[in-house]
């Protein structure tokens, strides 16, 4: 027996009227116009390769004397945390009061493929915390890192505790085999020298399409067909196009980087055991003695939040907080409620220490 | 009913189709205007809406193949170098690459031209392309999937099957659906050449994906396919297809592993290398399209006990979307399961690695070709680039350390010139060192007397450790200040001031 209360007259209705929508919106869409990527105004202030330094410009001076650098994964842009003017994490990090950095890696091509994690952390990395330690007069600067920018920020934390006052996590994996990591589970079996050394950079379309295949029909289909009740409005239809075009916004990732982050840290779980080797470095996340704040999404596909919770065993800080979003890996980003609630919860948080 | 249905479909691709038009796109409405009347399941097919119908697994790549003239099959190289001038037929002419590099690009968000999957909608979307750039083309190209799938989903309930009840109508439709994926999976288990069927919602979803991972590649399994063919009609009579090679691949097999034998036995060996990995990614790809048929059938399940358990509480659905999200939320959850599993683990894994070995092989065989043209290789490439990152790398190092150590001089010399400039200032710089106020009875070394030591009051060296503290360079300039003749570093007066500051 199926359990249908559908009139034939209603359900032609329904497709006709979403046939109305969908015609009505055409004209919308192509209204839309550009999509800029990034909306606070920002200054270069270091460059170097493909990598640029960005200094966010906030409404009133920061009231922090620490600045803060954000460092984003490599996988995505980071425009993401300033995708649009009342849903930017920056912009609510500067009304906090914080002097935002932000580190943009760019976009690797063949050339880059030998860049190793060394070359980012104790290179790139290392010398924009310098830069705009010397710009501040400081010994020390906050980072806030995302995703496997936060797992990079952690090793950097563990690698130069000397140059890092607070650090701040966000959505960020420490131990990568939790039982509902779908993307770990997917990559235990592959041959990642095999992949690198054939590749050499790995593309980012095929990361992306992993990436949407964890849900693929909420992500490639439902989406799709949701966007056609907001086809009538110019405005959400904008905002549903920045999204769009964020998610498929993805830089290749350098071949050697990749290497070590799906074996070390994926297949292998290094980082929590200590046992992951940068440089001359061997990164022991005891010696992230620095306060440190956790941010993470109870509702995150890509890192589920007890891959997030377990930094609390292995860091060597006594200083460490939790913040839980009842969110998405997204939506800690981007939703009107985390708007409200994250950005000033940091700013509050950095302002203490 | 079925006309009011019709006419719905017919607006509904006219609206398609006039967007389409005033893009520029002519192909469009005549290609894909067409409802699927006249199918196997009596109007509604279930797979008709996947607008990637024709993806690599539906249309066998190997047999069309863009490299007709199978360079490596022709290869000069392959015989006597010398016999024949390798020249002579240009192998630029059958150069692989000329042809699909860009287009088979699976990267290139919707690729066209002569890649073999592409179908009606990469027609439309090469005529389309120009208007609806970028962002906008590529979401447009996603609502209008699914569009056609949501609609092709109705009109399965409605449309097509001649009911008018809706429980009956989804009956029907849904037993046809099942009855397609246990075909499936049995041609899949047969090794049979088959076709990927779609389902609602999920058209351009997993399998696709791999599509567009494995299209790299195509050009070259193209190629490769009709090596692999000559190979094999050396050995086999009649020679075989492939895939469904069936009960001839284990001869294949055995075939290939015959050693090579003289002049040509490296040429052979890799040749046969390639062969039996390419076999092995045919088999890696059906085991994950069985694993995946299967969960599609468990995903249809899942729809029915969740329809089921909503008749137990009494629920009801009550539109066309509620439907659908209800088919999302079921398919989604039994694919979950599927992607957690041990056996996707190892398939998915198994087939990159498959694929990967395949690439590899064929990279390596067109360096082999490449180096007989003296034409530079990736592996020459990726040589000088490891060296330069390595180079740059120390490089860095290199400048942090010359950085340090120069700041590190610096800091040494300024201390000695701040002692110095102490002697030729008075009283400022003295301040933040109280034990240079104590004046020292400085006659006690050898060479200097209460005149001298006076002087020396004057250019503010008051005590031992002012004196001790003087550089070389120093030194000459007071002992020309003071007239002293060089007396200074003859005597070792600062040498002298060391000992008694201490």
């Amino acid at each position: 027996m199926i359990p249908f209360k559908m009139r034939p007259d209603a359900i032609l209705n329904e497709a006709r009227g979403f046939n109305e929508k969908l015609a009505q919106g055409v004209g919308h869409l192509m209204d839309v116009g550009d999509i800029p990527s990034g909306v606070t105004p920002k200054e270069a202030v270091y460059k170097e390769d493909k990598m640029v330094l960005y200094r966010y410009k906030g409404e009133k001076a920061a009231t922090n004397k620490t600045p803060l650098l954000i460092v984003y994964a490599l996988v995505n842009r980071p425009y993401m945390t300033d995708l649009q003017e009342n849903r930017s994490t920056i912009r609510g990090l500067l009304d906090a009061g914080q002097d935002v950095y932000l580190v943009d890696w760019g976009y690797p091509d063949e050339a880059d493929r030998f860049l190793t994690i060394d070359d980012y952390l104790n290179g790139y990395l290392d010398r924009c915390v310098d830069v705009i330690a010397k710009r501040h007069r400081v010994k020390k600067i906050n980072i806030l890192g995302i995703c496997q920018g936060g797992a990079f920020s952690l090793c950097y934390g563990s690698m130069h505790p000397e140059k890092v006052r607070n650090l701040v996590t966000m959505v960020t994996p420490v131990d990568f085999q939790t039982p509902d990591n779908m993307l770990s589970h997917w990559v235990q079996n592959i041959d990642i020298d095999l992949l690198v050394d054939t590749q050499g950079n790995i593309p980012g379309e095929m990361l992306n399409w992993t990436f949407l295949n964890l849900k693929p029909y909420q992500l490639m289909a439902q989406k799709y067909l949701g966007v056609v009740d907001l086809m009538d409005n110019p405005k959400a239809l904008k905002n549903f196009m920045r999204m769009e075009k964020w998610i498929f916004d993805s830089p290749d990732q350098a071949g050697e980087t990749f290497r070590q982050f799906a074996k070390d840290f994926f297949q292998e779980n290094k980082l929590m055991k200590g046992e992951v080797e940068i440089g001359d470095y061997t990164v022991d996340l005891g010696n992230v003695t620095m306060p440190v704040l956790n941010v993470f999404a109870e509702q995150d596909h890509l890192v589920p939040p007890d891959a997030s919770r377990a930094m609390k065993k292995y860091i060597g800080s006594k200083d460490y907080t939790e913040l839980s979003f009842p969110g998405g890996h997204i939506g800690i980003y981007v939703s009107g409620k985390a708007q409200k609630l994250i950005p000033p919860s940091i700013g509050d948080w950095l302002n203490k220490r | 009913m079925i006309n009011d249905w019709t006419e719905t479909q017919r607006k509904y691709w006219e609206t398609w189709s006039d967007y389409a038009k005033n893009a520029g796109m002519g192909a469009f409405g005549a290609g894909n205007g067409q409802s699927s009347a006249g199918n196997a399941f009596g109007g509604f097919n279930p797979f008709s809406a996947n607008p990637f119908g024709q993806n690599m697994f539906a249309q066998n790549p190997f047999v069309q193949n863009p490299f007709a003239q199978n360079p490596f099959a022709q290869n000069p190289f392959a015989q006597n170098p010398f016999a024949q001038n390798p020249f002579a037929q240009n192998p630029f002419a059958q150069n692989p690459f000329a042809q699909n590099a860009f287009a088979g690009n699976p990267f290139a968000q919707f690729s066209v031209g002569e890649n073999p999957f592409s179908g009606m909608l990469e027609q439309w979307w090469s005529s389309m392309r120009p208007e609806a750039q970028g962002d906008i083309g590529t979401v447009v190209q996603r609502i209008y999937d699914m569009g056609k799938s949501f609609m092709s989903m109705s009109e399965g309930l409605f449309g097509a099957s001649g009911q008018e009840q809706p429980d009956a109508a989804m009956n029907m439709w849904m037993s046809s659906m099942q009855a397609a994926l246990q075909q499936w999976i049995a041609q899949i288990q047969a090794n049979a050449d088959f076709a990927t069927p779609d389902l609602p919602g999920v058209s351009g979803t997993t399998l696709n994906s791999w599509a567009r991972i494995a299209d790299t590649a195509s050009p070259w399994l193209n190629m490769s396919q009709n090596l692999l063919k000559e190979i094999a009609e050396g050995h086999l009579p009649g020679g075989v297809e492939i895939p469904g090679l069936g009960a001839a691949q284990e001869q294949f097999c055995r075939a290939l592993s015959m050693p090579g034998l003289g002049y040509t036995r490296e040429q052979q060996e890799h040749l046969q290398g390639l062969a039996r990995n390419l076999l092995t990614y045919h088999d890696a790809l059906r085991a994950y399209k069985l694993a995946f048929a299967k969960t599609a059938l468990a995903s249809l399940e899942s729809v029915q006990k969740r329809l089921q358990a909503m008749h137990e509480k009494g629920e009801k659905i009550e539109s066309l979307r509620g439907l659908y999200d209800m088919w999302v939320d079921a398919s989604e959850e039994a694919y979950g399961d599927f992607a957690t599993s041990d056996e996707y683990q190892v398939v998915y894994g198994d087939l990159v690695n498959a694929l990967m070995q395949v690439r590899k092989d064929m990279n390596e065989l067109a360096e082999q070709h490449y180096k007989l043209m003296n034409i530079p290789t990736r592996s020459e490439i990726n040589t000088m680039q490891h060296r330069q990152q390595e180079n740059r790398r120390e490089n860095r190092h290199l400048r942090r350390e010359i950085a340090e150590l120069r700041a590190e001089i610096e800091k040494l010399a300024s201390t000695k010139s701040a002692a110095a400039t102490r002697g030729r200032r008075r009283a400022p710089a003295q301040e933040s060192l109280p034990i240079d106020n104590v004046e020292d009875d400085l006659t006690v070394i050898k060479g200097i007397g209460p005149k001298m030591a006076e002087k020396l009051y004057e250019q503010g060296i008051k005590n031992f450790s002012n004196l001790a503290a003087i550089n070389a360079k120093f030194a000459e300039e007071l002992d020309e200040a003071l007239k002293t003749q060089g007396r200074i570093l003859r005597d070792d007066w600062i040498g002298q001031a060391k000992k008694l500051s201490r």
